[in-house]
């Protein structure tokens, strides 16, 4: 199907596997863009992912076709304790330090707190004499008699995989790397895993335990991957495959194998980059993703083209669970959804979620059992989502829900209406709390940023949420309901790097950060260019530094002025004045005594793939309805809202809200007051500051 | 004379309507205000642990946001920190809005207090007035732990302090910004009465900046929405639902006086310690009452504290522990619990009581509370925790002079419960989320060398489930170092239903070309600087084991 000789015209296939559905998004040679949805095939993920190919159209034997895949598995198999038997080795002396942790009890009025069991038992950990010193120089290397030994009890033992974490190792990683070679030649067929490979971060707590989740799914991720693209090349496919990894690129196969810790977020990530693109096609330099599925939101912010990443990932939540020492999107999370149940609580309260009614039994609505009402259940109620174009499934029984609420109601004291508006308000206060916490709270102005809308639930509540966080403008994108794996299509092979770099800024020659950057690069030149064989543009490079007054703790990271790796001959002062300015506008004080030091370095390896283009146009069809909808101008004010198949739009159409728009896969709300256009590409940017409560003068 | 603390004076005792409806507010209105409420805690103390600059406030987050009434009652606060830190705000801006006069605040004001709360001197409170138009509708408090106020030591705390006026500087309501200027002659002044200036402008600044901040969202997200009037009745009804909900909980509790009794021997800087501790607790209908009348007279050693950031406190905290469940933990909450407590007790001492490490009792008031109600009712309770603050300060100078000190709290075990082994280490129930320093980062930056640290599995006492674990560190002096130590009272974890006590929590010292581990007496002001080589060997206790080893006799004693 592919054109010869053409450039532009690749086919590429985005992949999401979730624990219930895997969807396809599939942009053929020609530009046609194709969505293809399946029941996930669990142990034999392949077939799930052949048949959705299949109803795309796309022919998976053609030879540039690129697939990016993200998934669920690596974070399901760490919360579900699913993986193998693991050995840690590390230093001698110091058994239980993924154990003893930080000490801190996170729960801080739970006098029974605890936190999830280490994911490698005290039998299973092994000491080695060897130590590095605080400031890298090296103190003794482990004997090869010793690794001799070693290489026996871990045989003995049955590990099916090795965690190596040895401390000081981000320091100076030469020993974790001779005894990973050692028992890389002795045992074979034993995966092992260095902390300093994955982390060159100092906590030696977060790094082990990163290295320990990393075997520990290691044998798991690889068995996978190899019936996925055993079983895709079975069906003919010669292509590339990609896996999404969470800092916000992909990675190669090879990698992913080595490294399956980076896939953690591989799922959500897809979306992530999906606005990230989005907002360079648009030209927007700021924006929120706020990802509203069936259980919880989801937001994210993609400032100047870029997404923001932090170092430490929590499986199970930072309460209980444990860390990873991985680069991720900087996703946040709150546990509020379609199908999050409302209910007045002890206290006399109205609670919406954390707990989801899920998809059996679901919202009263879908009339499957389910007595409870959920924020579905009050959309469908204020005639929000319009019970014959329910995301383009069945019809919903509306009822159900009207019965749901009106016990309610009843129970707090208060009329259906006012509790069904409510529900929904208490929902966006919680996805915009989300959103607050990655925008205000940290010194930005939300009237700067345009809030993208994305899952089945998160058009619905887009708009209010914007109004709410102080946000003018909302983005909705085509197929928002299918938006990771849509994302997936315009993912780049991406890897970083964190160096540890502790200095008083003006004593650092810049001689040394080149130094420094240079090796880096190409360290991650040869993670990336691996095989050669991968299409794409030339690696680009950036770098970025991370600085405090001297004495804090925490840092801000400052970009050079220019892409690529080029450090300024006056590092210091232009450094100095960036962070100065930065932290000013941030924090709104500014202390002149102290000094300022550097704290880490970020290099940023990026090979861009031949982007795809997509052609959204599809035919229009469905006709225009009308309910009469609660939009919250009081209780009993139903006014009449046109409900809009989103087919039948076209770029440059503008209307007024109210207004309901339903395709396949999700519902879109647009409130009285706001005014929205459909821009080329067919996404729909809509205007919020006039709706009650939005930032434009009354 | 005794005196009794109620948690506040405004509530009338009685029955208070419970769940829905209170006054013209109702569930719905009363959780937008509490989210709204709670945005504003939340993203000042992420702006603090941001902009702070000792490790205490960044990276232990020793520090609390609190937003309290118009009539001094706590409605709101910061979740992430030290839990102590959040019951008694409300005492500490009544007693400094008190000196200053009401009437003369005005939007913009910004006051600093470290007066009488009954903590040590180094935790500071910064308290605003907020305001709808020209109508004060509450406050917001900013405790955090500044790096000193002079005092004996850089630092203020020492062992060796027999005054509080050794222990630093005490403000009392000082306007650190009028109408949003900073007044210079007040800001020379706390600078002018520190060892660590450049520490302490930085942290000020952060707590005195997200004061500033905190106001502003006060006016854009609760002045904008909702009326003077308004806001007092969601404050109000706020409160009324969690003094119900606490109510609730009591009556759950059978009526009966519970108590428990422990004991302290220690020698410590020469002075010879014995304290008998007794604590009563009361539950009558929907009331309790805690009675601290048996509590030790205080002491010359800086270890007492004072009865409202002391006492009430810790018994407070306990309350909050025992209780549970999720209602915010505000001046309603607190509303249904008297605490008893005459004065000149190590946990209410005079004005002049030394209390530099105001916190050594608190985790045992914990475990004391807590057991009272186990020795009775054991299957409700877990056993005691180790129950120690325990922190192992060790500090020198680098080669260019400058001073470094290094905090390491102790971490142990939990006590087991009635169906599950003891949890550990962690830090004690006094403190929270608190984050040890990683050994990597404490190798690189100061000259010291970790030896060992592992899980001690044996130190949780025996049961039919077993105490939590404690651990143990080594630590190499790599040059010479001051260590200074908390005193260790002989008392392990107590046990319950017939479980084991836990192992005792030690902190010993072994100079070089010696094989001994010696205890470290006295403190850092009294000894002189440990040579290169030493090392420091600090051990954590385990936590009481619950019910009798290899039996299922435990529920026998279910009263």
């Amino acid at each position: 199907m592919s054109i010869p000789g053409s450039h532009e015209a690749f086919a590429r296939i985005g992949c999401d596997i979730g624990g219930t559905f895997t969807d396809v998004a599939a942009v053929d040679a020609e530009g046609r863009l194709h969505i293809g949805k399946r029941l996930t095939t669990h142990g034999n993920e392949h077939q799930g992912v052949i048949q959705a190919i299949q109803d795309t159209a796309v022919d998976l034997a053609s030879p540039d076709l690129i697939v990016a895949h993200g998934t669920t598995l690596v974070i399901n198999s760490l919360l579900e304790r699913h993986g193998a038997n693991v050995a840690l080795v590390t230093t001698l002396g110091f058994p239980d330090v993924i154990d003893v942790g930080r000490g801190n009890r996170s729960d801080i009025f739970n006098m029974r707190f605890r936190r999830s069991p280490p994911l490698i038992a005290d039998t299973m950990r092994f000491e080695v004499d060897e130590r590095m010193n605080g400031d890298g120089s090296l103190d003794r290397a482990p004997s090869n008699e010793a690794l001799a030994a070693l290489a026996e009890r871990l045989r003995q033992a049955g590990a099916e995989a090795v965690a190596i974490g040895f401390l000081n190792a981000y320091a100076n990683p030469a020993n974790e790397d001779a005894v990973a070679a050692f028992l890389r030649a002795a045992l074979p067929d034993v995966p092992v895993t260095t902390s300093s490979s994955i982390s060159r971060q100092w906590r030696e707590y977060e790094r082990f335990t990163t290295a320990a989740a990393n075997a520990y799914i290691a044998p798991v991720f690889q068995r996978y991957l190899g019936r996925l693209t055993g079983g895709l090349e079975q069906d003919g496919f010669s292509g590339e495959f990609i896996v999404l990894d969470s800092s916000g690129g992909a990675m190669t196969v090879d990698s992913a194998r080595r490294q399956p810790v980076r896939a953690v977020e591989s799922g959500p990530v897809g979306g992530v980059i999906g606005a990230r693109s989005l907002a360079h096609d648009l030209g927007i330099a700021n924006l929120v993703a706020l990802d509203i599925g069936g259980t919880t939101a989801k937001s994210t912010l993609v400032e100047n083209g870029d997404y923001a990443t932090r170092d430490l990932y929590w499986i199970g939540g930072e309460k209980q669970g444990f860390p990873l020492q991985v680069s991720t999107v900087d996703i946040l999370e709150v546990g509020v959804g379609g199908g999050s149940i409302a209910r007045i609580d002890e206290r006399g309260a109205l609670q919406v979620g954390p707990r989801s009614a899920g998809s059996k039994p679901g919202p009263a609505c879908y009339g499957l059992g389910g007595t409870q009402p959920t924020l579905t259940d009050a959309n469908l109620y204020c005639g929000r989502i319009d019970k014959d174009h329910f995301a383009g499934t069945f019809s919903l029984d509306i009822a159900a829900a009207e019965t749901a609420i009106a016990r309610v109601a009843a129970e707090g004291g208060m009329s259906p209406d006012r509790l069904a508006l409510g529900i929904i308000r208490l929902a966006c206060l919680q996805a915009a709390s989300t959103v607050r916490r990655q925008t205000l709270e940290r010194g930005n102005d939300p009237r700067d940023y345009t809030l993208l809308a994305s899952g089945g639930a998160g058009p619905l509540h887009a708009c209010e949420v914007a109004v709410e966080v102080g946000i003018d403008r909302v983005l909705i994108p085509r197929f928002p309901g299918h938006y990771s794996a849509l994302g997936m299509l315009s993912a780049n092979l991406r890897q970083d790097r964190r160096e540890q770099m502790v200095q008083d800024i003006d004593t650092l020659s810049p001689q040394a950060v080149r130094e420094l950057l240079d090796r880096a690069a190409s360290d991650l030149t040869g993670e990336l260019g691996g095989t050669g064989e991968m299409r794409g543009e030339a690696l680009a490079f950036r770098y970025s530094v991370a600085l405090r007054f001297a004495g804090q703790e925490h840092v801000l990271w400052i970009a050079p002025p220019a892409a690529g790796l080029d450090v300024p001959d006056d590092f210091a002062a232009c450094f100095r004045r960036a962070f100065e300015t930065e932290y000013l506008r941030r924090y709104g004080h500014l202390d002149k005594l102290s000094r300022v030091e550097t704290a880490e370095v970020q290099v940023i390896a990026e090979r861009p793939l031949p982007p795809v283009s997509v052609d959204f146009t599809d035919a229009a069809d469905g006709t225009w309805g009308e309910n009469l909808s609660l939009w919250g101008e009081g209780e009993g004010v139903r006014i009449a809202t046109p409900i809009i198949p989103r087919s039948t739009l076209k770029e440059g159409d503008r209307f007024a809200g109210p207004a309901v728009l339903h395709e396949v896969g999700s519902t879109t709300a647009i409130p009285p007051g706001a005014t929205a256009e459909v821009l080329r590409g067919g996404a729909i940017l809509v205007d919020v500051r006039h709706v009650r409560g939005g930032s434009a003068p009354a | 004379m005794t005196s009794a603390i109620t948690a506040d004076a405004a509530v009338e005792g009685g029955e208070v309507a419970a769940g829905v409806g209170h006054g013209s507010t109702d569930p719905l209105e009363r959780e937008i205000f509490r989210y709204t409420a709670a945005s504003i805690t939340e993203e000042l103390e992420g702006n603090i642990t941001r902009t702070a600059y000792s490790p205490l406030i960044q990276e232990s987050q020793d520090y609390c946001v609190s937003l309290v009434s118009a009539d001094y009652r706590p409605f709101m606060q910061s979740e992430a920190s030290i839990p102590i830190f959040v019951s008694d705000m409300g005492e500490v801006v009544r007693d400094a809005v008190a000196v200053i006069g009401v009437d003369t605040l005005s939007p913009g004001d910004v006051f600093v207090t470290n007066y009488g709360s009954g903590q040590h001197l180094n935790n500071v409170v910064l308290g605003a007035p907020l305001f709808h138009g020209d109508r004060l509708t509450a406050y917001i408090a900013i405790r955090a732990h500044w790096a000193d106020v002079g005092g004996l030591v850089p630092g203020g705390q020492t062992m060796a302090a027999r005054s509080i006026f050794q222990e630093g500087t005490r403000y009392r309501g000082l306007r650190l910004m009028r109408a949003g200027e900073i007044v210079p002659e007040v800001l020379a002044t706390l600078q002018a009465n520190t060892y660590q200036r450049e520490a302490l402008t930085g942290d000020m600044m952060a707590q005195l900046g997200a004061c500033v901040l905190g106001a502003r969202r006060w006016t854009e997200r609760v002045v904008a929405r909702w009326s003077a009037d308004e806001t007092t009745a969601l404050i109000a009804a706020q409160l009324a639902a969690s003094e119900a909900f606490a109510r609730r909980a009591i009556r759950d509790l059978p009526d009966g006086v519970y108590s428990d009794e422990r004991r302290w021997q220690f020698d410590f800087g020469g002075v010879a310690v014995d304290m008998a501790f007794r604590l009563e607790i009361r539950i009558e209908g929907d009331r309790m009452i805690c009675d601290l009348s048996g509590m030790p007279p205080q002491t010359t050693l800086p270890i007492n504290c004072g009865a409202i950031g002391g006492a009430m406190a810790a018994v407070r905290l306990a309350f909050r522990y025992l209780i549970g469940g999720d209602a915010p933990t505000d001046g309603g909450f607190f509303a249904p619990l008297e605490v008893i407590v005459p004065p000149g007790t190590i946990v209410s001492a005079g004005e002049e009581a030394p209390m530099g490490f105001w916190n050594m009792t608190m985790p045992l008031l914990i475990d004391m509370f807590v057991a009272a109600i186990g020795n009775t009712h054991p299957e409700r309770v877990p056993a005691s925790h180790f129950g120690s603050i325990g922190g192992l300060m060790i500090s020198g100078r680098r080669e260019s002079g400058e001073r470094w000190l290094m905090v390491e709290g102790l971490i142990g075990g939990l006590g087991a419960e009635c169906d599950a082994d003891g949890y550990g280490p962690v830090k004690c129930l006094m403190l929270g989320n608190m984050k040890g320093i990683p050994l990597e980062m404490a190798e690189a930056r100061y000259p010291l060398r970790y030896r060992s640290i592992s899980l001690d599995r044996e130190s949780g006492g025996v049961g039919k489930y077993r105490g939590g674990p404690g651990a143990a560190k080594v630590i190499e002096l790599l040059a010479p170092c001051s260590v200074d130590t908390y005193p260790e009272p002989a008392v392990p974890a107590k046990g319950l239903a017939g479980g084991g006590a836990g192992k005792l929590s030690s902190v010993r010292v072994r100079r070089p070309g010696s094989d001994e581990w010696l205890p470290l007496a006295g403190s850092s002001a009294q000894i002189g600087p440990l040579p290169a080589g030493t090392l420091i060997r600090q051990i954590s206790g385990g936590g009481g084991g619950w019910g009798r080893p290899d039996s299922d006799s435990g529920q026998e004693k279910v009263a």
